[in-house]
């Protein structure tokens, strides 16, 4: 799994699919998986890290992620987990508190806490959440990275414990607002309180002290301590009593707050005893907090260091005391530390020291360390003590600096990702992948070599030093090579041995100063070898977690590698297809060009010998009819009308023939006007077969050639007259209607009509119903309307039962 | 019957004998008794109006006024004799009607463009023959008012004036 923190560069999820990009999505920086690929590299980096982590997605907080430490921690199964939601993890009574916190997200990881959670088991934990925002598979997400705090936590409620059993009296307010927040047993007794009454209280509403003297106090503590004030206390039990109040800052509960110590002088002989108590308490409480504290007087010299404090900076007690403080700085702040600590110490106010930003402590072995500092300064008889809490921020460092190279890394691989994309051939992609993998692994250097026929091709090659090999060079292989290595998919470590060094390519590598790489190979497909090289630069080798980031190097640019080919592959499939459809196209050309040759041909070489047969025929009836007998007579008439129906025959074929060539003008053009035309074509045969035609004179214009339509028309027209019952009128109606985007055009004649088996016949060439005898045609008029009008992208149909007439109609684009 | 302003015979050019004994039959039953001349093909129509070879003798073979003229001819097709035809000048002005069973569009477009006077289709029948023969008789030979090839213009006096 691969993390990356928000970034102001706009960044691009890995592809999927080689064959789909996502578009580059904006504002949030993207973590996404390379499981689905490789299983392996960064996705471990995650998983293994020491510190537990999820992400949650950013609206319902569900997980989606969570690694093998937070598995440890919360002791559910990565399963489990998947199923549920931070909230689930939560007390109840923190639950809308940390969403508020989880979705109000100002910085890279912001640290919050501490939070209760709970456990598979049932144990309270109370952890620390640093989080930052992400996006993962494309969805807003959380990342955060989770400190087990409860040891911390438990050593602040040793605190609690033996603050309500201390003997003197005591009470804790808030820094903010001074309520009491609580109060131990001895002062509840002392003064007749429950603890109920006091807590939520300020002191001057327990009425145990003047309003004045209430003033006085606050007044000296403003600072932030005050020590050995007289005052005096009116419980609601027994006589005023005289205390000596101590004001103490202490981290209490996470914050930091007041701890108000009441020493009880009224018995003047208990009061060192008392006093002596008081001190060894608050000692006792410091010794035993979890963080480093420590005291300086007014000079800044070490007065106080608890156990946690000279653990951290492997310093006893004994060492430390008297020391001034700039024993624990590095050197380098010098001069300026002790400037800034005399100022402080003049003015000393509550501070926080080196969150957000880099401070270092120095332990006693000089290794430095990074801390954070709260300062609170206590006013004393003996001058102005400053209290430090120190606490050692290495590890939540160590998190955050491991998360930030994971994300550097992320951010390559991205890179490389994005220029494999952009690279159109293999060794511009190589290129890339070498440059930026030597970016950020520590390599010398970095190459891609793909074993051909020949030898192995070094595809490209990038690192320092002198002797590169330029890439395109073709070098023999070395036997035994790291490519006979890699061919079987694992992973090499190749050395220059005297063996390696017979090739000359190894020789040569090893005298510049070569002497082992790690081979990786690249898994392209089944008949490519070839292999990422990765050489160890000036610190030598390689940790597990590198070879694992250059692992996926090598299976991203495996994958851009065969999408090249297939890429380079298909061009040429494609340019062979073009060659392929210019020579169909040629061909369909001249075929053409044939067809158009015949049809001329036929135009005027067959229909010359019919109108001989025609003319003589008729001569001979002419000049020889009184001659010849009835019989040879008819013969010679049969002769002449085959002749003329030959004739009919051709011109239809030549009209067919010229329309399937399709040579034709769409335009916008008006119904009325072409049928107007088609009816005056029409003339000759209306009159000879004393026909009627019913027309509207409605303008509506189609898209449609006019000839081609009239002649449609003509035929659909012709074809209406023909088919009438012996003696019976021809009558035909001829009607257009709108139809959406289309115009429908109908031809309904009172004619013997067409059984419903053969209405996807009669549109055929030459397909005939009846015997020329009876009904003469040729056979093609109705095809010749169906291919015209089809060819003017419209369509044809009929409606027709026997004894019933028919309707022919068509139907076109209306012109816009 | 009216006489004819059509000076020389008609000159028919057509490779079909079928067509032209029924054309002849035609312009008999027509009573279109004009001279006629018949060539087979391209070549020899050109050569008869040049007066070359056999056609030398313009007393045998005078030069025509109207020629009727079939567009698919063997040698030289009917396009090709009318344009050479109306690129020479004492010849241009010779009548030609193209009589052809083509009815596409190009040849008919193209004679138009190359100067035919007229463009007839051969009739199916024979009954229309003779019905585009006599018309043809009627309007080309009486009511048409034929142009004099033999006075050639030089190309100075054909320059109107101004």
């Amino acid at each position: 799994m691969l993390v990356e923190p928000v970034r102001d560069r706009p960044r691009r999820s890995f592809p999927r699919a080689v064959t789909s990009v996502n578009p580059p999505k904006l504002g949030l920086p993207v973590v996404d998986l390379l499981v689905s690929r490789s299983g392996a590299g960064l996705d471990a980096l995650f998983h293994a890290h020491p510190q537990p982590m999820w992400i949650v997605e950013d609206k319902s907080l569900r997980f989606l992620a969570v690694n093998d430490a937070a598995i440890r921690m919360y002791g559910y199964s990565r399963r489990q987990f998947l199923g549920m939601t931070v909230s689930d993890l939560q007390l109840p009574e923190e639950v809308s508190a940390l969403k508020r916190h989880l979705k109000r997200h100002e910085k890279e990881f912001q640290t919050s806490g501490p939070w209760h959670t709970v456990g598979r088991r049932g144990d309270q934990l109370q952890v620390e959440v640093a989080t930052t925002r992400v996006e993962y598979r494309g969805a807003d997400a959380i990342l955060a990275s989770i400190t087990d705090v409860t040891a911390r936590v438990a050593l602040a409620s040793a605190f609690s414990k033996g603050f309500r059993s201390s003997p003197s009296p005591m009470l804790i307010a808030r820094r903010s607002d001074r309520r009491l927040v609580d109060a131990n047993d001895i002062f509840l007794e002392a003064f007749g309180f429950t603890r109920e009454e006091v807590i939520g209280k300020s002191v001057g509403e327990l009425d145990i002290v003047s309003t004045v003297e209430m003033k006085r106090i606050w007044a000296s503590v403003s600072s932030g301590s005050a020590n050995g004030l007289p005052v005096t206390l009116h419980g609601r039990l027994g006589s005023p009593r005289n205390v000596i109040l101590s004001v103490e800052p202490i981290e209490h509960e996470g914050e930091l707050r007041l701890l108000l110590l009441l020493v009880d002088v009224t018995e003047a002989h208990r009061t060192a005893e008392a006093l002596y108590a008081a001190e060894n308490t608050l000692r006792a409480l410091l010794e035993s907090a979890a963080e480093g504290v420590l005291t300086t007087d007014g000079k800044g010299r070490i007065t106080f260091a608890n156990a946690k404090l000279q653990a951290m900076f492997g310093y006893t007690a004994h060492e430390l005391l008297t020391q001034p403080i700039e024993a624990l700085v590095p050197d380098r702040y010098g001069a300026r530390h002790t400037r800034l600590s005399r100022t402080y110490l003049q003015h000393p106010t509550p501070l926080t020291l080196g969150e957000g930003r880099n401070l270092f402590g120095r332990r006693k072995d000089s290794v430095e360390f990074p801390i954070e500092v709260s300062l609170s300064p206590v006013q004393t008889a003996s001058g102005t003590v400053v209290m430090a809490i120190v606490t050692d921020i290495s590890e939540r460092k160590h998190a955050e600096e491991d998360l930030r190279r994971s994300a550097r890394r992320l951010a390559a691989l991205r890179e490389i990702d994005r220029a494999i994309l952009r690279g159109r051939t293999i060794p511009e992609t190589a290129a890339v992948a070498v440059v930026h993998l030597c970016n950020i692994l520590p390599c010398g250097r970095a190459s891609v070599v793909m074993v051909e026929e020949a030898g192995a091709r070094i595809v490209a090659v990038h690192g320092e030093g002198a002797g590169l090999t330029p890439s395109g060079t073709l070098v023999p292989l070395a036997p035994p090579s790291a490519l006979s290595l890699v061919a079987s998919g694992k992973r090499a470590h190749v050395k220059l041995d005297r063996r390696a060094r017979r090739a000359p390519i190894g020789e040569h590598l090893h005298s510049i100063g070569l002497r082992s790489y790690i081979a990786i190979p690249l898994r392209i497909s089944e008949e490519q070898t070839a292999a990422l090289a990765i050489w160890p630069g000036a610190r030598g080798g390689f940790a597990d977690e590198e070879l694992e980031v250059a692992t996926e190097v090598a299976d991203l640019l495996a994958i851009a590698i065969r999408q090249s080919q297939l890429l380079e592959e298909s061009r040429k499939h494609a340019q062979q297809l073009q060659v392929r459809v210019d020579e169909r196209t040629a061909e369909l050309q001249a075929s053409n060009e044939d067809l158009q040759a015949f049809a001329y041909s036929v135009s005027h070489d067959l229909r010359a010998p019919l109108r001989a047969m025609e003319g003589f025929g008729q001569a001979l009836l002419e000049d020889y009819g009184a001659t010849l007998d009835a019989e040879a007579v008819e013969f010679i008439e049969h002769i002449v009308d085959a002749s003329k129906l030959m004739d009919d025959l051709i011109q239809d074929l030549l009209a067919y023939s010229h329309i399937a060539r399709g040579h034709l003008h769409v335009e916008p053009v008006d119904l009325a006007t072409v049928v107007r035309e088609a009816l005056e074509q029409l003339a000759g045969e209306i009159e000879r077969r004393d026909a009627r035609v019913e027309t509207p004179c409605t303008s509506i214009r189609v898209l449609a050639d006019r000839t081609t339509l009239t002649q449609a028309i003509v035929n659909l027209v012709s074809n209406g007259f023909k088919f009438v019952s012996p003696g019976r009128r021809p009558r035909v109606t001829i009607r257009w209607e709108r139809r959406g985007e289309r115009v429908r055009v109908s031809v309904s004649d009172n004619g013997i009509g067409i059984n419903a088996d053969h209405h996807d016949r009669i549109f055929k060439i030459f397909e005939r119903l009846h015997p020329v005898e009876v009904y003469e045609g040729t056979g093609i008029g109705l095809a010749l309307v169906k291919k015209a009008v089809e060819n003017m992208h419209g369509r044809v149909g009929v409606k027709s039962q026997v004894g019933h007439g028919s309707t022919f109609w068509l139907e076109l684009d209306a012109a816009p | 019957m009216i006489s004819t302003s059509l000076r020389g015979p008609i000159l028919l050019v057509e490779d079909d004998d079928n067509d032209v004994a029924l054309i002849r039959r035609a312009t008999k039953k027509a009573k279109l008794e004009h001279p006629m001349k018949v060539v087979r093909d391209g070549e020899a129509a050109i050569s008869y109006l040049r007066g070359d070879g056999e056609f030398a003798d313009r007393n045998i073979y005078p030069l025509p006024g109207l020629v009727l003229l079939d567009v698919k001819l063997r040698r030289k097709n009917g396009l090709e004799v009318l344009e050479w035809l109306r690129s020479q000048d004492s010849l241009k002005r010779i009548l030609v009607i193209m009589l052809t069973s083509s009815r596409e569009t190009q040849d008919v477009n193209r004679a138009y463009d190359l100067g035919a006077n007229s463009y007839l289709v051969k009739p199916a029948t024979f009954g229309a023959l003779l019905l585009l023969v006599q018309n043809l008789g009627s309007y080309w030979l009486l009511l048409n008012e034929c142009p004099d090839p033999s006075i050639v213009q030089s190309p100075d006096s054909a320059t109107p004036d101004l």
